[in-house]
């Protein structure tokens, strides 16, 4: 850090004072010099090149299947019921936590999820939208996080950690620089403890900025990437935003401003790994141009 | 010598194009020449727009959003329009039997200057000439870089102090050329404004070795804007704002794409409302950016200029007048040197021609 009020520079990024695990990454380098220490988290990806079609649509039937293979290959369970049964209870209130804007959970998943639970003896009466302010999140004992991938213009990336910033209050103190504190919201009373699974929708994601989105940067990925480790879950993605970034270029492209919230998420916030080295990344599926 | 990437772009144009080439209905279109948005109310259209274009047509009134509701239409995102002195949004939806939709979006910014730091944040997509030629007539002049952008079906344009995002949520050749042919009508009759003058003083060459990417040039005003396209620090180091004006690119070391390893020089010039603002930005940049070198008793880096080796390379800054020169990553002191002497230069001649 530069000064007492922890201004942030470039340079200290250069030197590593921050970013140590993915500021490389995050300003055009690679991640292949890390060290390697034992896996700790897993990270499922599960991809079926049949669920988007020529349009993009979504065909629900394939994406069904990949709904069970996330919940089964998460938790080791051989049906979505005993998956669920062994994230959540069946008297919880379970908080859908979907991305709402700039590149939207598809409404399919959501939909999807929602059934998943019933059909595992969650009361309809017992899963709500989840998105939105404080109370949201206050009112339910879990919550399911359903952000889709995407990069974000203010944040770098704005998936997995940033799905939660309304649950702050205060979600414009946690854009540009800020973002590094985006991991405090999730130990917040409120949120702390509540996540029983992370769920991107990595069907089409979005790989540069915003505000709006830029057709020219979504592609049809057809993934979904899960885990119960939030960081874990955005290093994997981050890694996927990075490479679909280098390939379009056919140069390094950083992101900018960069994703502090992901190492800091690991080592401030203490909420999960943020290091590749450090995953365990099981695969089902489709892997042509699978970027990790 | 100046910067004239307009060849290149005017290739890359679709001069094809022709106006009509839609079924346009421009009887409820008006022109928009000088479409001022001063004395408007606010739920006041600036202009008309085509009531229908291709199997388009309008769907729903015109929407209106205003500084203060910007971060509800965008949901927490305005500050890129706001960094560029935004003034109000029209909204209007273009709906068809089984085509999908059309979206267009009018910014009005309070200068040509802001409308064009929109258009630069982003220089891919596919050339559009908005003024296509007169059947007859030769092919248009060239001009000094693209002033619409196609791509994946949304077309980005700078008209004046309007910048424009016309989208087709499908993207089918029917639904790009009604988009291109809205991008014409929205652009038809105004008037075109050169670039910002920081932009148009960039040289193409420095030196022998450094080459403008014309495609990295951005003009912005908010440290905000600067931090997406170079992150440089979580705090507005340069003090940007509303009343500053910059300029950043890349001069990379031979053609892009075949520079191999070796790394391009980032430059950023800015200047600011006055000489005093000026020095108080360089202070506030130095004793931050480079604080062991400016500040204590072994402080090398103390007056309006210098050059040092930081750990990305060399860097170098020069303050003349109301002036700022920035340079990062360069290669070498040398080439460091040249670069800043060059730019400073440039910002001198600038202020000395009351530019």
């Amino acid at each position: 850090m530069s000064d007492d009020k922890q201004v942030i520079t470039r340079r200290d990024f250069v030197r590593g004072t921050v970013g140590a695990t993915l500021g490389a990454a995050a300003m055009g380098g690679t991640l292949a010099a890390l060290a390697a220490p034992v896996p700790t988290s897993q990270v499922v990806l599960v991809r079926e090149q049949g669920v988007l079609d020529e349009q993009h649509a979504v065909n629900p039937g394939i994406l069904r299947i990949m709904l069970r293979n996330v919940l089964t290959k998460v938790t080791g369970k051989p049906d979505p019921t005993s998956a669920w049964r062994s994230l959540v209870k069946t008297d919880d209130v379970i908080g859908l936590v979907a991305t709402d804007h700039l590149n939207r959970t598809h409404p399919e998943l959501i939909e999807l999820v929602r059934a998943s639970l019933m059909e595992s003896g969650v009361p309809q009466s017992n899963i709500r939208d989840a998105q939105g302010g404080p109370e949201k999140a206050r009112a339910c004992t879990a919550l399911v996080a359903l952000p889709a991938l995407k990069a974000h213009w203010l944040t770098g990336i704005g998936t997995v950690l940033k799905n939660y910033i309304t649950f702050s209050g205060n979600p414009s103190s946690y854009h540009d620089a800020n973002n590094a504190n985006l991991g405090e919201i999730w130990n917040m009373p409120h949120v702390k403890g509540k996540t029983k699974l992370v769920l991107v929708d990595a069907l089409r994601p979005l790989c540069d900025k915003g505000p709006q989105p830029d057709p020219r940067y979504l592609w049809d990925y057809k993934g979904l990437i899960a885990g119960r480790d939030p960081v874990a879950v955005e290093a994997v993605c981050l890694r996927i935003i990075l490479q679909k970034r280098q390939a379009l270029r056919g140069e390094p492209w950083p992101l900018s401003p960069p994703p502090l919230c992901v190492e800091m998420a690991d080592k401030k916030y203490g909420l999960g790994t943020s290091r590749m080295e450090q995953i365990q990344l099981d695969r089902v599926g489709w892997a042509a141009d699978a970027l990790v | 010598m100046p910067c004239f990437p307009s060849m290149e772009w005017m290739q890359r144009a679709r001069l094809a194009l022709a106006p009509v080439v839609l079924g346009v209905s421009i009887l409820p279109f008006a022109s928009c020449k000088g479409a001022p948005t001063e004395g408007l109310a606010m739920n006041e259209a600036s202009f008309n727009l085509p009531r229908s274009v291709g199997v388009w047509t309008q769907s729903g009134g015109r929407e209106f959003v205003g500084p203060r509701d910007i971060f509800k239409y965008m949901d927490g995102a305005g500050e890129l329009y706001l960094g560029y002195r935004f003034k109000r949004l029209e909204v209007q939806h273009y709906g068809s039997a089984d085509q999908g939709e059309i979206l267009v979006e009018l910014y009005w910014m309070e200068t040509s200057d802001d409308a064009y730091g929109l258009l630069s944040g982003d220089w891919g997509g596919e050339a559009v000439e908005l003024h296509p030629p007169e059947p007859g007539s030769s092919l248009p002049a060239a001009t000094d870089g693209p002033r619409a952008l196609y791509g994946a079906g949304l077309l980005r344009l700078w008209s004046d102090n309007l910048f424009a995002r016309v989208i087709a949520d499908q993207e089918t050749n029917p639904s790009k050329k009604a988009v291109e042919a809205l991008g014409q009508a929205i652009a038809r009759g105004r008037s075109t404004p050169p670039r910002p003058v920081l932009i148009r003083s960039l040289p193409a060459r420095v030196g022998s070795r450094f080459l403008l990417r014309p495609d990295r040039v951005t003009f912005l005003r908010s440290h905000l804007v600067l931090n997406s396209v170079y992150f440089l620090s979580s705090e507005n180091l340069l003090d940007l704002g509303p009343d500053c004006e910059a300029a950043t690119t890349t001069y990379g070391q031979g053609p892009a794409k075949t520079t191999g390893n070796a790394k391009p020089a980032r430059l950023l010039l800015a200047r600011y409302a006055n000489e005093a603002a000026a020095t108080k930005a360089l202070h506030h940049f130095r004793d931050i950016y480079l604080a062991e070198k400016s500040k204590g008793p072994r402080a090398s880096l103390t007056g309006d200029s210098g050059v040092v080796a930081i750990e990305d390379g060399w860097m170098g800054f020069s303050r003349s007048g109301r002036g700022l020169v920035l340079v990062f990553e360069s290669p070498d002191e040398a080439s460091a040197r040249l670069l800043l002497g060059e730019f400073t230069q440039i910002l001198e001649k600038l202020e000395a021609s009351r530019e």
